[in-house]
């Protein structure tokens, strides 16, 4: 296919571009970024509420449940006990305008051997149902941990809340009635 | 009649120059430097509704915490102390506090580094601060967080996150 006879006097050079060395620089710019890749990160937060500034309120005893609470906004008391391993050991509920927190246990005599986890969840899942049917505004769940309790556990408790729709979860410390001996 | 071999047959290496320019701008794509101040040390807790960061969250100030390592002399497989190490950055330096006195003036610092770039006004309305993030080894105890907690809304933050890593769940 040559055009020798339509332009007689054009000095054709086919353009020779180097494909080689491009190809060279591209492998290895391909090879940083392979290895320099890593997948997407995986993390998340759980955004929190934090409990209202200086300790000495946060660190005062739970509010007394058979006490009408002043302020307008209800609050819903989570107490997590654990033991020295760090698990938890105890769990109850306390839901203001009733007498006795509700506990949650492994083994009840009704037969109902669940995890006390889970009985919690489904609590606080029929709590918030019921809240919304009634069209009232979801209650602010106050979680009161024991320092021992490992942060695995912390991070459940918390994710379970927010999977059963409370908005506003607050983790606090959790201060038993009695003093505890001291440490050493 | 032609040369029954030609010197000029060598293989198109065009589309395989194609091919490799759109890996490489694949990996490009995909590959965030990120800067975030991680410790690799640190194993996050799991959690399913854990969600990403906002676009509303233009400064975030980040603490590792890690646990005390464990005693392997007891039988317990408990830690020796409550201690835990608190990592954080400067910068691109990292730096290890072992005591809430030394985290607390570090978050001073940064607090104080917050202020001297917000404005007045914003500032005095709550607006300005980092958020703070923790993450805490799944090892740590709820002591050991909850004193980054109370430290971080001492010296004056508003909000803090508690880091962790997304959990897939599976049907329900």
């Amino acid at each position: 296919m040559r055009h020798r006879h339509h332009e007689p006097h054009k000095d054709y050079t086919k353009p020779d571009l180097p494909i080689t060395p491009m190809l060279d620089m591209s492998f290895q710019l391909l090879a940083f970024f392979i290895i320099t890749f890593k997948p997407a990160s995986t993390e998340g937060q759980l955004a929190l509420t934090l409990p209202k500034s200086g300790e000495d309120t946060t660190l005062t005893a739970p509010p007394d449940p058979t006490k009408l609470p002043d302020e307008p906004e209800e609050v819903f008391v989570v107490r997590v006990q654990a033991n020295r391993d760090g698990n938890i050991s105890g769990l109850e509920l306390v839901v203001p305008k009733v007498a006795d927190p509700i506990k949650f246990e492994d083994d009840k005599p009704d037969g109902d051997n669940r995890p006390k986890e889970l009985k919690l969840r489904e609590e606080l899942l029929k709590r918030v149902e019921e809240k919304k049917a009634a069209k009232q505004p979801v209650p602010k769940l106050e979680y009161q941990f024991a320092e021992t309790l490992n942060y695995q556990l912390v991070i459940r408790q918390l994710d379970e809340a927010k999977q059963a729709k409370f908005e506003k979860v607050v983790p606090t410390l959790l201060v038993y009635d009695k003093p505890k001996p001291p440490a050493k | 009649m032609s040369a029954p071999s030609e010197s000029h047959d060598e293989p198109n290496l065009t589309p395989l120059l194609d091919l490799v320019l759109q890996l490489v701008m694949f990996f490009m794509l995909i590959a965030h430097f990120e800067n975030e101040q991680k410790n690799e040390n640190v194993k996050l807790p799991l959690a399913s509704v854990a969600k990403g960061l906002t676009k509303d969250h233009s400064k975030v100030l980040f603490i590792n915490v890690l646990p005390p390592p464990i005693d392997e002399d007891s039988q317990t497989g408990r830690a020796k102390s409550n201690k835990a190490t608190y990592t954080v950055f400067e910068g691109m330096t990292m730096r290890e506090y072992t005591t809430r006195d030394q985290l607390k003036n570090y978050m001073r610092n940064q607090i104080a580094m917050d202020q001297a770039t917000a404005a007045k006004a914003d500032w005095d309305a709550g607006k300005g601060r980092s958020l703070v993030i923790i993450r805490a080894d799944r090892g740590c105890n709820f002591k050991q967080v909850y004193e980054v907690m109370t430290t971080a809304r001492e010296v004056g933050y508003g909000e803090v996150q508690l880091r962790a890593e997304v959990k897939q769940t599976t049907g329900g």
